[in-house]
């Protein structure tokens, strides 16, 4: 452990004083319960004391890098949705998955990680309660095998090498098959985690029978990925390289499987959560080309996937608070009472979309580049599922913008202004970033 | 001032505008219409004068702005553009037929809900073109590809309030995104196996070829999408169908975009990799196919539609048909020329359609009477039944729009739908099947 202070970590020093003076703000103005509003700032805090105490590498930095980032889109989340429009449970639970997942995010115990990974289930599984049976079972059914997996390597682990715990010694775990065969439950724990083609079916359950929160999105797979990328990856790179094209066909089938299902959703928020679904695939092929720009742009897009799809599911949420379900049979006709909205959607579709001049595009950029070096077919692949997220998001936008609404909006059902102030500030930074990536492109390469 | 520096403004300027009228419009200030109508008119002015200067100064000009994305020693994304006379002369073009069009439009959207929208995306169609027309990166071109894409599909479905707008808007940006696979591909392919995304090198097959002897391969795949990217944007055949469902925005983009400027990029995206595609004969073949059987399609479908738009529309393909037969042939300024005649005249025509009636019935300057239009000489030597046949396919599109909808889209759809009941099934226990509305029938 390195003390001292670097220049270097101003970045994390900014967001989480905004962050701190945000939660101050909606205690204070808006009435948030103060238990909602503290967690993230906690979160945040505990990530920057994270990132400023420890010299910085990848093993340290990432589990505080992703916290920071779910930190910040939770509290925006917070701002956008009206405190009737979710319910306290739901926004609990998600509060709940921030808070185990982060402590999950900060330990390099093996079995400390596996312990919280097993008790961030709890707070998804409480959304269920009292719900749709069948989903439910699905969405343990998915789990218990996540676990059952986790706990297979974990035991293959102890026998290997007895007395492993320690994540960041993985290179020094003896070479051969029983080692392999952790390596591919560690996949297949991160795969289900992750919600990656075929074990995809619980989170679908979860959203389409819950009011499942939003932020939950996020944490739910995000521990697969830091799993993916702390601890079966560097197995995966040792001890079977020449798997690494089947691994990255799997990516790219789950990108393309995901996009296409996005096309023929009748619900628009299933067709954003499809969306998202296949971006995260692609964040896994970026992983998986081994590249040095490759994992910069993962981490890259990883923000900026993180933040669009806040942004766009904070809107669909709100926007179906006020006018019900919103599905793709009709055109909605949104944009005349709700200019604002309409706007900022588009906004954050089309960065969804990676349009030049935002972030997806500097990411997607990187991603396909390392992808394309290592296995030309796969990056085409990828390409070709980002153009069908592109027209999926742009129907999104068609569906419920355009047309003319039969029934008369109350023109004042529209962005209030701290929304307008939240959602202003990650467009900002999806924009500004967008238009100069560099310099966000070498902070985030740090960690890499 | 440098050439350099002058070039660099030109390009930066547009930008700049647009930022700050971006501002306005988001900080929700009353803004006026004489803001956007006399800015943009200020920024084609000034352009006009450097792009004059620069191309009578007769140089050309390579620019190389600061690394946009970099991490040092490991990755580069170099923002590269060169400035020729000869396509300072399409840049002059699009200048002036911008300003007409600003002008028309200021009448035209007066009042208008959309008029800051409108002019909002004429402003970056104002910045992307040189992009396209002067990149001298595939990186670059990409950017400049992309946004005059987007602010094209957004000016198709510019009237929100009607649902068919909304259908074509979606239609060409499915052509588009298509499409634009071949030109992001053909980037990374670019990188992959030339290690270089400079078109100037790129345009160097054999030198390529004999430097990277293990990826010479990926040449012949870097032309074909190439070529692939320009069919989207030239409605070249088999994707022809969009243009004439892109005539629902305002008369002045459907001039801009689809009978003059962005419907010519394909070509003009051709000429710009001239020396890589005809580098393979097969190719050369390719794009003088394709080329001929998109001209006489195009001809032979506008002969048969009874909208003015229509007919500009098809005749528009028609022309940058030719313009891609040309390139295929190995011209090079005659495609120029022929992008910004071609490009003069559609304007002029697009702007006069809405008084085609007044025209031919009272306007003493034009013919009296309703206009006759014979079959063509060879067409009139075919027998009547044979005539009547190639009619009634011409009025269809001859099926182009049933073959993408039933033989392609619907298929596809249908084995989707079907995966997702059975996903449906398997996640929450439900047995009905869903459908998601895909043509402009469902919709």
């Amino acid at each position: 452990m390195t003390w001292g202070y670097s220049r270097d970590n101003l970045e994390f020093l900014l967001p989480w004083a905004v962050l701190t003076g945000l939660c101050l703000f909606l205690y204070r103005r808006r009435g948030e319960k103060i238990c909602l509003l503290l967690p993230p700032a906690m979160a945040a805090a505990v990530a920057v004391l994270k990132v400023w105490l420890h010299t910085r590498d990848v093993q340290d930095g990432v589990g505080p890098f992703f916290l920071l980032i779910l930190s910040l889109l939770h509290l925006v989340i917070a701002m956008v949705l009206d405190a009737r429009a979710t319910s306290f449970a739901s926004k609990a639970a998600g509060l709940a998955g921030l808070v185990l997942n982060g402590f999950a995010y900060f330990t390099d115990n093996l079995f400390v990680f596996s312990l919280f990974w097993v008790l961030s289930v709890i707070p998804m599984l409480a959304i269920f309660r009292g719900g749709h049976v069948h989903a439910r079972r699905v969405f343990l059914a998915h789990h218990l095998l996540s676990l059952a997996a986790l706990g297979g390597a974990l035991g293959l682990l102890q026998w290997i090498a007895p007395g492993f715990s320690d994540v960041t010694q993985v290179r020094s775990l003896p070479q051969g098959p029983p080692t392999l065969a952790v390596a591919l439950l560690l996949l297949v724990a991160c795969l289900i985690r992750q919600a990656m083609f075929p074990f995809h079916l619980w989170f679908k359950a979860a959203y389409k029978t819950r009011p499942f929160p939003l932020s939950l999105g996020f944490y739910a797979g995000n521990l697969g990925f830091i799993l993916f990328s702390k601890l079966a990856l560097p197995l995966l790179t040792r001890e079977a390289s020449d798997l690494f094209p089947y691994a990255m066909a799997c990516g790219v089938f789950s990108a393309l499987y995901f996009a296409n299902m996005s096309l023929v959703q009748s619900r628009l928020r299933s067709t954003v959560f499809y969306v998202m679904l296949s971006q995260y695939a692609m964040l896994y092929c970026g992983l998986e080309s081994l590249t040095e720009f490759g994992r910069t742009g993962v981490l890259f897009q990883f923000l900026t996937v993180g933040c669009c799809f806040t942004g766009l599911l904070a809107i669909l949420y709100l926007l179906e608070w006020q006018v019900g379900e919103l599905r793709s049979g009709r055109f909605h006709g949104l944009q005349a009472a709700n200019p604002q909205l309409s706007i900022v959607f588009l906004l954050f579709a089309l960065a969804g979309m990676a349009l030049p001049a935002t972030m997806g595009f500097a990411g997607e950029d990187m991603i396909f580049h390392a992808v394309i070096e290592r296995h030309p077919v796969v990056g085409l692949g990828l390409i070709i599922a980002a153009a069908i997220n592109g027209i999926s998001l742009f129907r999104v936008v068609c569906f419920l913008f355009r047309g003319k609404r039969e029934d008369v909006l109350d023109p004042a059902v529209d962005l209030t202004r701290w929304q307008k102030a939240a959602l202003g500030m990650i467009l900002a930074v999806l924009f500004f970033f967008g238009l100069y990536p560099s310099w966000l492109v070498q902070q985030v390469h740090t960690y890499v | 001032m440098s050439s350099s520096a002058l070039f660099a403004t030109a390009l930066l300027l547009p930008l700049g505008w647009l930022g700050v009228y971006a501002l306005l419009l988001l900080a929700q200030v009353r803004v006026r219409e004489a803001f956007p109508v006399v800015g943009l008119k200020a920024v084609v002015g000034i352009l006009f004068l450097i792009y004059g200067w620069l191309a009578l100064a007769g140089e050309s000009i390579a620019l190389a702005l600061p690394r946009w994305l970099w991490i040092p020693r490991v990755y580069e994304f170099p923002l590269e553009l060169s400035f020729t006379p000869a396509l300072g002369a399409a840049g002059l073009a699009m200048l002036l037929i911008v300003a007409v069009l600003v002008k028309y439009s200021e009448t035209y959207l007066h009042k208008e809900l959309g008029f800051h929208r409108f002019f909002f995306l004429f402003g970056v169609f104002v910045g992307a073109f040189p992009l396209v027309v002067f990149a001298d990166n595939i990186d670059v071109l990409f950017v400049g590809w992309e946004l005059i894409g987007l602010t094209s599909v957004l000016l198709i479905g510019f009237y929100e309030h009607r649902p068919r707008p909304a259908v074509h808007s979606w239609w060409a940006m499915s052509t588009y995104r298509f499409c634009d696979v071949g030109l992001l591909a053909g980037t990374a392919i670019a990188h992959y196996a030339a290690h270089t995304s400079n078109i100037t090198l790129l345009n160097r097959p054999a030198e390529l070829a004999l430097a990277h002897p293990e990826h010479a391969g990926w040449l012949g795949a870097l032309a074909l999408l190439i070529f692939f990217a320009s069919l989207g944007k030239a409605a070249q055949l088999p994707f022809t169908s969009w243009i004439a469902r892109a005539m629902e925005g305002p008369t002045p983009s459907s001039a801009l975009y689809y009978g003059a400027l962005s419907v010519g990029l394909g070509p003009i995206l051709l000429l710009k990799f001239q020396p890589l595609l005809l580098h393979f004969p097969w190719m050369q073949a390719l794009i003088i196919g394709v080329g001929a059987s998109s001209a006489l399609y195009a001809y032979l479908v506008s002969k048969t539609r009874s909208d003015a738009k229509g007919i500009l529309a098809y005749s528009a393909v028609f022309e940058v048909s030719l313009m891609v037969v040309e390139v295929g042939l190995g011209l090079h300024d005659w495609v120029i020329f022929h992008f910004v005649a071609n490009a003069f005249l559609r304007v002029f025509q697009f702007l006069r359609s809405m008084n085609a009636i007044h025209d031919f019935y009272e306007n003493p300057l034009f013919f009296r009477g309703a206009p006759h239009h014979p079959a063509p000489w060879l067409v009139r030597r075919l027998p009547r039944a044979l005539q009547r046949r190639l009619y009634h396919r011409a009025m269809n599109g001859f099926g182009l729009d049933w073959f993408w909808l039933n033989v392609v889209v619907r298929p596809w759809l249908a084995m989707w739908r079907n995966l997702n009941s059975l996903e449906n099934a398997l996640a929450l226990g439900e047995r009905r099947r869903e459908r998601a509305p895909i043509t402009e029938e469902d919709a």
